[in-house]
């Protein structure tokens, strides 16, 4: 593969920039990923100690104090946070009271929808995303193919899963989740996801590492902006070494940390699901 | 040396967590006020900043970076994602360009800056006053780079360029300092 070029480099500092400022679309998140496995000197997080340092220097004085409210409910999401961790830490996460669309209300636990997708699971009773590690970057992933057919054709060993839909409206999705743990890295693709309105709800994608974790890693969210093949690259949030299961929920704009919406869509890694069926 | 309250979060001390509400809540909520600008919003992001916080507690190391970073670090990622999912445009960052250049810090008046605020401002103090002017404005009022260069009548490319250069200075004004610190 050619050697990055002093351009790419530049390139990518300007996503980084980007990205602690405006924020990316998932396409440059994921041309962020690739750039970062190519140019191993570089992380996500690259900029964000220098941008929160930014803020801090130049917004200083400016703090108005936390609403008593406000505060009395992060002190409540705290307690709920902290009790539950102590006493089940397989489901002990707090589930935030805000306000979510209506359409993603009171649907039924994909616990009970998902059978043996969550097996591997070892009984996790929702979703909690692990957002990336912030202070330590992880190690630089290997290199990684900027697409679907070049990871699939170059990553002889990565794991796929085949999806199968579990909701109302999502028998027709087809296609598969791939990954390499050595690359850190892989794509969805998806056939008949129906498209979301971006603006009330996103795609979200879980990530079950029973041998890492009980709690499913967040693999990031995205769009379906129209019927047809969806490719999609995945953007774990922690490393993932010993995927079993891929999923998928629909999730409020920007995702969420406990997810207690129905999985809509589900792939065993094949050789993993144990008592499938 | 006494643990940091991030620390103490860490180890479980329950009595940490109201005092870590209690130093960081104020900045937290600032910045949900001007990076996401819509009230109810910043009050739901500024929940979801604290459960990370909690989750990620046990992450913060005091020989990396103050708790205030940490924290300031934590809470931008969470709010920067969700304002762009909102695509909606802050509030308060909606102030004249007037208004932002009076705005603008004397960053060298500044007192009680510590650790990576100090040298940030250190670091912007090298820096052109446009550089810095655009830097605040992306950086601290969340403005998008289009809206920067609309504003001030400069290229889009030159506001790009403004907020890399000033991060990059900035990240090796931080590293310089680190590698003082740990010689």
């Amino acid at each position: 593969m050619t050697r990055p070029t002093a351009s790419t480099a530049e390139h990518l500092l300007q996503l980084l920039a980007d990205r602690v400022t405006e924020g990316l679309d998932s396409a440059a998140e994921g041309e962020v990923q690739a750039l970062c496995a190519a140019l191993p000197e570089f992380h996500e997080a690259y900029f964000e100690p220098a941008a929160a340092a930014v803020d801090l220097a130049l917004a200083d004085g400016d703090v108005d104090p936390l609403p008593a409210a406000l505060r009395a409910r992060v002190l409540a999401d705290a307690e709920r946070w902290f009790a539950g961790a102590a006493a089940e830490p397989a489901a002990g996460r707090v589930r935030l009271h805000r306000r979510q669309p209506r359409e993603l209300r009171g649907g039924p636990r994909w616990s009970a929808r998902a059978g043996w997708y969550l097996a591997a699971a070892a009984g996790a009773l929702a979703l909690v995303g692990w957002w990336q590690a912030l202070m330590i970057p992880a190690e630089p992933p290997a290199e990684a193919p900027r697409t679907y057919a070049a990871f699939v054709a170059e990553t002889p060993d990565a794991v796929h899963a085949s999806w199968a839909g579990l909701e109302p409206g999502y028998a027709q999705v087809r296609g598969e989740a791939v990954w390499s743990d050595a690359r850190q890295a892989g794509y969805l693709r998806l056939v008949g996801l129906p498209p979301n309105d971006a603006a009330r709800a996103q795609y979200q994608l879980w990530i079950v590492d029973p041998d890492r974790d009980v709690h499913p890693v967040d693999g990031g969210v995205f769009d379906v902006a129209a019927t047809g093949e969806v490719v999609v690259p995945i953007h774990a949030k922690l490393a993932v070494d010993h995927p079993t299961t891929f999923a998928i929920t629909l999730e409020q704009p920007g995702g969420v940390v406990v997810s207690g919406g129905p999985l809509l869509v589900a792939g065993n890694v094949a050789g993993q699901a144990a008592g499938a069926g | 040396m006494s643990e940091s309250l991030l620390q103490r979060v860490a180890a479980g001390d329950t009595a940490a967590v109201a005092a870590c509400v209690d130093a960081f809540g104020g900045l937290v909520w600032s910045l949900a006020r001007r990076l996401i600008g819509h009230a109810e919003e910043a009050e739901d992001a500024v929940q979801e900043v604290f459960i990370e916080l909690w989750k990620n507690a046990a992450r913060f190391d005091p020989e990396v970076a103050a708790e205030s970073t940490f924290v300031a670090m934590i809470a931008r990622r969470r709010l920067i994602d969700r304002r762009r999912r909102l695509a909606r445009r802050p509030e308060r960052g909606a102030v004249s360009v007037d208004d932002a250049v009076l705005a603008a810090p004397d960053v060298l008046g500044q007192v009680d800056l510590k650790d990576e605020a100090a040298h940030a401002a250190a670091a912007l103090e090298q820096l052109k006053p446009e550089q810095r002017h655009v830097l605040q404005l992306a950086v601290c009022q969340g403005w998008p780079h289009q809206v920067i260069a609309d504003r001030l009548g400069i290229p889009l490319g030159t506001v790009k360029t403004h907020v890399r250069r000033g991060l990059i200075k900035v990240r090796e004004e931080l590293a310089a300092a680190r590698k003082e610190a740990v010689s």
